[in-house]
């Protein structure tokens, strides 16, 4: 049985059908990236998977364990890691009490750290390559450090199994294949399993062992080199496909629903449109 | 207002001690600081600023219908400041539904919601209160922390306690559910609970504070100078010293402005204080930053 399993699985939120008869299994450890375009309902399955929505139908497990019974059971095994606007940046606290915060939110309270726990702390860093900014705060890292240290928070728990919605947002490509290249390495070397939501076609499936390409229904899974084919791009992202050369030289697909002000990619386009270029 | 030739006659004896009314006032000051401190703190960090308006405005109309209940219906013992908590809680919880898995702007069309209800059922009511009980209601509009009684002193003394060791008991979640309230609630928290906690505190905090110094300076208060402090402390716990340390900078001052120079009420000007102290600070902030860069 894999780390994931999700049968037949219908969401609906808020009155909007999410997700529709999804099935897919995961194996452990492994790298999968969900790829859709936004409204595709890749945060809603890592929600269901967490239990935080419940499903109209279908089955879903996570670890054996269904999340729809047991999601208290659910979140202290697995590592999560939210969408960046859902976390206050400007809180003035310490990169070692964020990782902390992994840790101590999944005991009762009084919640005190130990010796043991702020060991821990320094490991993860240094897993991250953040090992020197312990002490310094949160809100003075770049955006790339401070997703470094988010998934130091999701891994300082020992988790099996992460669950990452949009790790990469807002960062630029050098410091998105860093993050890539760490999580490579924790499923290659720490046998931990990752799920990563991203909303457009980038650097990260060429890390990837599974891509699960989703538009509300699951389009493709399996390898990245037989999901990511031009008739189910298509599919997924509509004909506004394009293919783009990044200045490391790799090859890009971007959508033409993708807009955001942070990305490279982006930027470079609207240049590129302005220019009259197509 | 207390006037400041009565304050030069009640102190002026030899060897007299403090008039109770200044000493009940400079024990509200310290209480008020703690408070402003701690849940402004919070309120500030957790998106929700304008609670403490809406919560002071709530205790407004709570403290009418109160009185109203034990005046017209007979109800035997509904202290106005219980009225008002019980409406500020009410609206805390509101918002705590009303904001789900922490949605600021939800939080915010709530507050806004019964904020508008409150002041409506509090002008609606107004009308139905007897003209010498009338002093009571405007009290906890206006507030004025030199006409506080040894009851007040008392009850206040007693909520800030509450409020200060629910706070110091939860400090952590209630950082963590400001901090990344989703990711807290995936690593097993209940962090609806500790949220609604956490707004019922800070709506608590803001009736105590409004019964010392006002419904409309509470506001300038509770966050002025936790804004203030949340500029440069690099922790939440020096923020709070920092935060109560200016709260009573700000009340203190003020009321010795009041009690020897100028009658002017000390709420008043310590709002005032407060206010002009963060805009100060907000732009030697922001020169520092833009001479670093």
């Amino acid at each position: 049985m894999g780390i994931v399993v999700v049968k037949d699985l219908t969401v609906e939120y808020e009155g909007v059908i999410a997700l529709e008869d999804v099935s897919l299994e995961v194996s452990e450890p492994s790298f999968t990236v969900v790829l859709g375009p936004n409204g595709a309902g890749k945060s809603t399955l890592l929600k269901t998977l967490i239990g935080f929505i419940r499903p109209v139908r279908g089955i879903v497990r996570v670890l054996g364990i269904d999340p729809t019974k047991e999601p208290y059971r659910v979140r202290k095994l697995v590592g999560y890691l939210p969408q960046r606007e859902f976390i206050e940046r400007d809180i003035p606290i310490k990169v070692r009490d964020v990782i902390l915060f992994g840790l101590l939110a999944r005991r009762p309270p009084p919640r005190v750290a130990t010796v043991r726990d702020l060991e821990k702390v320094r490991e993860v860093l240094k897993i991250v390559g953040l090992e020197e900014l312990a002490d310094k705060r949160f809100d003075e890292l770049s955006g790339g450090q401070q997703q470094r240290v988010l998934i130091a928070r999701a891994l300082v728990s020992d988790p099996k199994l992460l669950l990452l919605d949009e790790p990469l947002s807002a960062t630029d490509v050098k410091t998105q294949v860093s993050i890539l290249e760490l999580l490579r390495e924790l499923v290659d070397e720490r046998n931990v399993s990752v799920i990563m939501v991203t909303h457009d076609v980038s650097v990260a499936v060429e890390y990837s062992d599974y891509v699960a390409l989703l538009n509300r229904r699951l389009l493709a899974f399996g390898k990245p080199g037989d999901v990511l084919t031009p008739s189910n791009l298509v599919k997924a992202y509509g004909e506004g496909l394009r293919m783009f050369l990044t200045k490391e030289g790799r090859v890009m697909f971007i959508a033409d629903q993708h807009i955001c002000d942070f990305c490279e990619y982006c930027r470079s386009r609207e240049w590129r449109r302005r220019r009259g270029a197509t | 207002m207390t006037s400041v030739s009565t304050v030069g006659q009640e102190s002026g004896g030899e060897g007299e001690v403090l008039p109770s009314f200044v000493l009940y006032a400079l024990i509200a000051s310290v209480l008020v600081s703690f408070v402003a401190g701690t849940a402004g703190v919070f309120a500030v960090l957790r998106g929700v600023s304008f609670l403490i308006a809406g919560a002071a405005h709530a205790a407004l109309g709570g403290a009418t219908i109160a009185l109203i209940l034990a005046t017209q219906t007979g109800i035997p013992f509904l202290p106005p400041i219980v009225g008002a908590l019980l409406m500020a809680l009410a609206m805390a919880l509101a918002t705590g539904y009303a904001g789900g898995r922490g949605i600021t702007a939800r939080m915010e069309t709530a507050i806004s919601v019964f904020f508008a209800l409150s002041l409506c059922l509090a002008v609606a009511a107004i009308s139905l209160v007897p003209s010498e009980l009338m002093s009571q209601v405007w009290g906890f509009l206006l507030g004025d922390i030199l006409l506080l009684t040894e009851q007040d002193v008392l009850i206040l003394t007693v909520a800030t306690l509450v409020v200060i060791s629910l706070i110091s008991i939860f400090f952590k979640e209630f950082t963590y559910i400001c901090f990344d309230m989703e990711g807290a609630a995936a690593f097993g928290m209940r962090v609806h609970l500790y949220n609604y906690l956490l707004l019922s505190l800070i709506a608590t905090s803001t009736v105590i504070a409004t019964k010392a110094i006002g419904a409309i300076v509470v506001y300038a208060m509770m966050t002025a100078p936790a804004a203030t402090a949340l500029l440069h402390a690099k922790s939440i716990e020096r923020a709070i010293i920092l935060a109560t340390a200016l709260s009573l900078l700000y009340l203190c001052t003020s009321l010795l402005i009041s009690l020897t120079l100028v009658n002017i009420a000390p709420g008043a000007l310590a709002g005032v204080l407060a206010a002009v102290v963060y805009l100060i600070s907000l732009t030697i902030k922001r020169a520092r930053r833009r001479i670093r860069e």
